[in-house]
Parts: C-alpha cells; sequence; structure tokens
C-alpha cells in the first residue's frame, strides 16, 4: 500500500511518515504542491494526504489536477481550516474524505483504512424477499416502487438487511447503527423502527419488520 | 403626526404637496374673489349712478312747482343696466329733504336721508349705501339695496332736488354665487388631480431610491459582498446615494474579507505547532521509554494539557467566525434527531468513564411524528451546541447518576431537553454564565475553558433558538432547554 504525503511542514510532514510506516504503508513525502504533482505523475500511490495550505498553492487545486489526470487512488485532506464551507470545497474539489488539524494519529489511521476498505470492495447491494438496497447510489425500493430514506433509516435498514431472520436486541441495534449503547428506557430505537415501518411495511401488502417481545425486532417474511 | 408617519414617504410627499397647493389655491381664488367683488361693486355703482344722471334729465317740473317724469322708461333706451328699473325704488326729495315724489313700489315707507346725509350731500353731490331691504320693509328680489342719494341740479329749477335710487343687487349677487359654485366645485377636482401628480411625482422621484433599496436587500451573504449598486451616470442625488452605499460595501467586504483572513491565518499558524506536539506526544507515549511511570505520567499529563489548549484554541476560532455573524454561516434543513444521536454515540465514552447514565427519550405531541423535527441550522455548529450541554452535564454529575435528554416535537418547534443531577446552577449565576470565560467551578476541580456556553449562545442566537436555564421541578440539578423553530413541513 503507497501513500503519498503532501505536505510542507516538515515535522508535520515527518511524524505522519513516521507513524503510517510503523502502520505498515510505504510512505513518501512532497514538500509542495508541484513536487507532489510530479511524484504521482511518476509512480502509483493509492492514496495522497494532502494539505490544504501549501507554498505554491492550495489544496483543492492539487487535488483537482490529481482528478484531471487521471488519478485513481483516495484523497485525504488535511487542513487547520474546519467550518463546513471549506470542507465542502475539500469534497467538491475530489477529496475523499477531510480532516481538520490537529488530530488523534488514531483518527487518521481508522481513516485511511475505512478509505480503503471501500477499495476492496464488498457487496454493494442487499435484498431481500422484494426489498432492494443499493449501497453505491443509496437507493432503496421495495416491490419496485422507490423509498426515500434518511441518512440513519437507511443505516437501520441496511442492518436489518444484513442482518435478515436474526432477531436483534435494542442493544445491538443502538451500538451498532448509532454508536450509542441506549439505556432500557430509552424509546428511540423504537420511534426509529416506527418510522422505517411506516415507510417500508405500511404501504406495502406483507410486513418485514416484527417485533420480538421482550428481545427486539427482526427483518423476516411476514406471514400474509 | 404617527398616523402620518406610517404612511410611508411616497404617501407623505404627495399629502404634502397637495396640502400646500391646496393653500395656495384658496389664498388664490380668495384674492381673486376679493378683487372681482371690488371691481364688480365699482362697476355697478357707475351705472346706478348713470342711471341717477339720465333720470334727472328726465325731470320736469311745472310752473306750480310740481314734478314730473318725462318719459319713466328710461331705462329702455337701449342701455344695459345691472338691475331692472320696475323692481326699483326711487323717492324725490327737495333739498332740505321733505318727500316731493316717490315710486308706487314703495307705498307709504320711505328711502332713509337722515341731516348728516344731507349734509354729506352738500359736499360730495352723491353717495352710495347699501341698506337691507327687510329695513326698509319693501318686497326686493335680493335681501340687500344698493341706494343712490344724489343732488340733481336744473337750470329751470329754484333750488336742487335730492334724488334718491335703491336697486336690488341681482346681477352682483348672481354673478358672485357662480364664481363661488366654480370654485367649490374647481377646488376639490384641481386638489384631487394635484393629489395623484404629487403620488406620480413622488413615485417617479423615489423610483430610483426603491431599485437601490430592492438591491441593497438582495445582498445578503457574504458570498454576494462582491455585488454593487448599479450607478446612474446623472451626477444627481440618486447618484451620490449609489456612491455612497457602494463604497459602504467596499469596507464591509474588506472588513469581512479581513476578519475571514485573520481566522484562517490564526487557525493555520495556532494550529499547525499543535498538531506536530501532538503527533509528537501520541509516538512518544507508544515508545519502549515510556513504559516507565514517571514518564509516561508526564507524558499523560502534557498531553491532556495539549487537548485543552486544541480546545480552547478551536474554541476562540469558532467563536470569531460565530461573531462575523450568521450571513457566513449557510442555514440548511437539518434533522435534529440525528445530531442529537449523534453527539450521544460522542459523549458516551465520557459518561461511561463516570458511570453517568444517559437516557435518551424522543417524544411528540402526535405519536409518529417525532423523528419529524427538522430545523433550519448548520449541523455542525447544532452538533457543537449539543455537545457542549451534554458535556457540561457529564461535568458537573456525580457519579452513577442519570443524565435525562429529552427531543420533544411540537407543532412548530422542536425542544431538546438536558437534564443532569449535579449541583446545579444558582439563580444569579444563571446569565452570567453565558458570558466569556465564566465558570462555576474553578478549571482545576472541572476542566473546561469556559467558552462553550458562550458559544451555545451565539450558536443558539445564529439559529434563533431560545435557551433557557432553569432547576428541573422538584430537584437538584441543572435543566437546559433549546427550543428551535420546526422547518414548516408541508409533506
Amino acid at each position: 500500500m503507497r501513500v503519498l504525503v503532501i505536505e510542507d511542514e516538515k515535522k508535520t510532514a515527518a511524524f505522519i511518515q513516521k507513524g503510517l510506516r510503523e502502520a505498515g504503508y510505504v510512505v513518501e513525502a512532497a514538500e509542495s504542491a508541484s513536487a507532489g504533482l510530479t511524484m504521482s505523475a511518476n509512480s502509483e500511490f493509492d492514496l495522497v494526504v494532502l494539505d490544504v495550505m501549501l507554498p505554491d498553492g492550495n489544496g483543492m487545486d492539487v487535488s483537482r489536477q490529481l482528478r484531471n489526470e487521471g488519478f485513481k487512488g483516495f484523497v485525504l485532506m488535511l487542513t487547520a481550516l474546519d467550518s463546513t464551507r471549506d470542507k465542502v470545497r475539500g469534497l467538491d474539489s475530489g477529496a475523499d474524505d477531510y480532516l481538520s488539524k490537529p488530530f488523534e494519529f488514531d483518527e487518521l489511521l481508522a481513516r485511511i483504512r475505512a478509505l480503503l476498505r471501500r477499495k476492496e470492495g464488498g457487496r454493494t447491494r442487499l435484498g431481500f424477499e422484494d426489498l432492494q438496497m443499493d449501497l453505491i447510489q443509496r437507493r432503496v425500493q421495495r416491490a419496485g416502487t422507490d423509498i426515500t430514506l434518511t441518512q440513519k433509516e437507511f443505516a437501520l435498514l441496511e442492518y436489518f438487511l444484513r442482518n435478515a431472520n436474526r432477531p436483534l436486541t435494542r442493544t445491538e441495534i443502538g451500538e451498532n447503527v448509532w454508536d450509542v449503547h441506549f439505556d432500557n428506557e430509552s424509546n428511540v430505537i423504537d420511534v426509529y423502527v416506527r418510522h422505517l415501518r411506516k415507510k417500508i411495511d405500511e404501504p406495502f401488502p406483507s410486513r418485514l419488520l416484527h417485533t420480538v417481545t421482550g428481545y427486539g425486532y427482526v427483518l423476516k417474511r411476514g406471514e400474509a | 403626526m404617527i398616523v402620518f408617519r406610517k404612511l410611508g414617504i411616497r404617501r407623505r410627499l404627495a399629502l404634502l404637496y397637495s396640502g400646500i397647493f391646496a393653500v395656495i389655491l384658496s389664498v388664490f381664488c380668495a384674492i381673486l374673489f376679493q378683487y372681482f367683488q371690488r371691481t364688480q361693486s365699482e362697476a355697478f355703482d357707475s351705472m346706478l349712478y348713470n342711471f341717477a344722471v339720465d333720470f334727472s334729465a328726465n325731470l320736469e317740473m311745472d310752473f306750480v312747482g310740481r314734478l314730473f317724469v318725462v318719459n319713466p322708461n328710461v331705462s329702455e333706451v337701449g342701455k344695459y343696466l345691472p338691475f331692472t328699473v320696475p323692481s326699483s325704488f326711487f323717492m324725490i326729495r327737495d333739498s332740505r329733504g321733505k318727500v316731493l315724489m316717490h315710486s308706487r313700489s314703495l307705498g307709504d315707507r320711505s328711502l332713509p336721508l337722515n341731516p348728516a346725509g344731507i349734509a354729506l350731500l352738500g359736499k360730495q353731490k352723491h353717495f352710495f349705501e347699501t341698506i337691507r331691504a327687510s329695513s326698509l320693509g319693501v318686497k326686493s328680489t335680493t335681501s340687500e339695496l344698493r341706494l343712490l342719494t344724489y343732488l340733481a341740479h336744473h337750470a329751470d329749477w329754484r333750488e336742487p332736488l335730492i334724488l334718491q335710487i335703491a336697486v336690488p343687487m341681482e346681477l352682483p349677487m348672481q354673478e358672485q354665487r357662480d364664481l363661488l359654485l366654480f370654485f367649490l366645485i374647481s377646488i376639490p377636482a384641481f386638489l384631487l388631480v394635484a393629489g395623484f401628480a404629487g403620488l406620480w411625482m413622488s413615485k417617479r422621484a423615489l423610483l430610483p431610491v426603491q431599485l437601490i433599496t430592492l438591491k441593497a436587500k438582495s445582498i445578503t451573504g457574504v458570498e454576494k459582498l462582491k455585488e454593487r449598486i448599479p450607478v446612474s451616470g446623472a451626477e444627481d442625488e440618486i447618484h451620490e446615494l449609489a456612491v455612497t452605499i457602494n463604497s459602504l460595501l467596499d469596507r464591509l467586504d474588506k472588513a469581512f474579507a479581513s476578519q475571514d483572513r485573520f481566522i484562517s491565518n490564526a487557525s493555520h499558524q495556532l494550529k499547525t505547532p499543535l498538531t506536530i506536539l501532538k503527533g509528537e506526544l501520541d509516538f512518544l507515549r507508544k515508545s519502549p521509554p515510556a513504559q516507565n511511570a514517571e514518564v509516561q505520567g508526564g507524558l499523560d499529563s502534557a498531553t491532556a494539557e495539549i487537548n485543552r489548549l486544541i480546545q480552547l484554541v478551536q474554541d476562540l476560532l469558532l467563536l470569531a467566525r460565530l461573531e462575523a455573524g450568521r450571513d457566513t454561516i449557510t442555514l440548511a434543513p437539518v434533522r435534529l434527531d440525528e445530531a442529537v444521536l449523534k453527539v450521544v454515540a460522542r459523549i458516551q465514552k465520557l459518561a461511561k468513564n463516570k458511570s453517568v447514565q444517559l437516557h435518551t427519550q424522543f417524544s411528540a405531541e402526535t405519536q409518529g411524528q417525532e423523528l419529524e423535527a427538522e430545523v433550519m441550522g448548520d449541523e455542525e455548529l447544532l452538533e457543537s451546541m449539543l455537545e457542549n450541554f451534554l458535556e457540561n452535564a457529564v461535568k458537573y454529575s456525580p457519579e452513577n447518576s442519570t443524565i435525562e435528554l429529552n427531543m420533544r416535537t411540537r407543532p412548530d418547534v422542536v425542544e431538546v431537553t438536558v437534564r443532569d443531577q449535579g449541583p446545579g446552577i444558582p439563580e444569579d449565576l444563571r446569565q452570567k454564565i453565558f458570558e466569556r470565560f465564566t465558570r462555576v467551578k474553578p478549571s482545576n476541580i472541572v476542566p473546561g475553558s469556559g467558552l462553550g456556553l458562550s458559544i451555545a449562545a451565539e450558536i443558539a442566537r445564529i439559529h434563533q433558538a431560545q435557551i433557557d436555564l432553569s432547576a428541573p421541578p422538584g430537584g437538584r440539578g441543572t435543566q437546559v432547554n433549546v427550543r428551535f423553530r420546526r422547518v414548516s413541513s408541508n409533506a
């Protein structure tokens, strides 16, 4: 796995290199936008860690140019600017992820791992009975009808689909979908499940989401 | 006056304009009427005088001294008179005032003449008076009569005679009435026209101002500060206004740009050394020499301080950005429930370390609408505000206590309430706590910069949300309540 770090601050570049090497990546560093572009043109990289403020240009231009030159790997942007506007600009310029300084090194590693996982792929489509989910386009259909879901409803349904026919406890759902351990009295999971049911079950003749009394919920074929 | 001020400059101008016009017009008409009346009565008097002269020429006296009128229809000699002869009254007296003859219409009444009048006649031969027909006791076509008392001479007469003629002022009255009627109809009509003209004129005059207002209104966000108001070619007041507003926009634009530059430069300059320090510390803590307990302790403490410094820098920069105004922040519909849950996930570890239970509950007035909590906002800022409240709640909670987090959706508002079982905030501190660097407890007991709530207050201001601090009903602790206006759901 080859990583290119484009960062003008020598010390920052040094500890990123050191840390990434320790994590087992092959790392090279460039101190300017032009040097970075030359290096990426001359050899293949899987990931570019790119600082937004460089002495000879800004990271967004570099990212755009990388994409124009046909760079297929991931771009992770590092910046001291953290307003939403800056993030949107960064992502729009072709970056895949965005991390604001100062950061926890573990977070950088986790994000790199997440990006590389995306490349290795996995299933892009999930389905159960007449329910279809496209993970890339983030589309859900049941019986050919499009269903609009919010981000979290989508994540919830994805978790149910990945664990079809297996009863899931509220604790499991909370921890896997929201990363939250809800206590017994919390009604959050029930509220979301009810909401999801309204969208994927109610308009159709058979139910897919079932309550397992005293346990949790399960996605299974409904009794007609 | 208050009503007048509410009318808007256009109508006010038009009203003022027609008011001035009304005054000028009325004064002008009054003067005209006066002048008309004067010339008219002069003309009337000279006609009456001429008639008297003609009449006296028709008087003959026989040898016994009896008077008779040679041609009683003296008026019909093709002369135009402003009164009719049959409706007039006359009376002839001798020079001492004794009545010699009078018109039949007078009956046994007589036209007034006193000794002072006779004396006056001696000086100026004739004089005019206006008398009331009612005081004379006769019937007449007008209420007032014009009376001429004239001293007539004749070569054949032994002494001059006094000729008195009273005539009704029919024509002058008629003419005055006509003129007044004309004024009464035409003045309001003119005023109406003037009012509309004034409205139109002020509209025309204010049109460029209105255009400038519209344009200035459209310059809302920071992105639009580059736009300018079109400047007309004419060197008039409007041109000056446009130029002035544009120079104001220039300065505003520069101020925003420099503030923006300062914030990003400061971000970069402050965060770079912090990033390096933090990175180096992270490595040191994982490296073999750190296994020494003393070194480990020192590194842990340094890491904690670095984290505090980073938080402080981030808070200060965020506060600077927030104060740059709501214009630099773009608001979009945000699902508040998702923001709440994201923050809960982040805060969980902190709560667990203190064995504090986080109890999350969603509710709505109508069942099934718990999640329709959409508000206009900036997701990151909203999360930052909620995180702040929860972080504070955890910090001040005693171990093994519970924090209640409720989101309640109502028809127009969404409320998020965070309730802890901590020591609570004394009532006199509840306002002060939103000021910068205010803390309830010193930072060596509870860590933090004291900026969190000022930031939360700023974020609330930008979102037009309302924060209430109170003590939970019947218990210890603090209750923070934030109320947002919901995005009106058309779905």
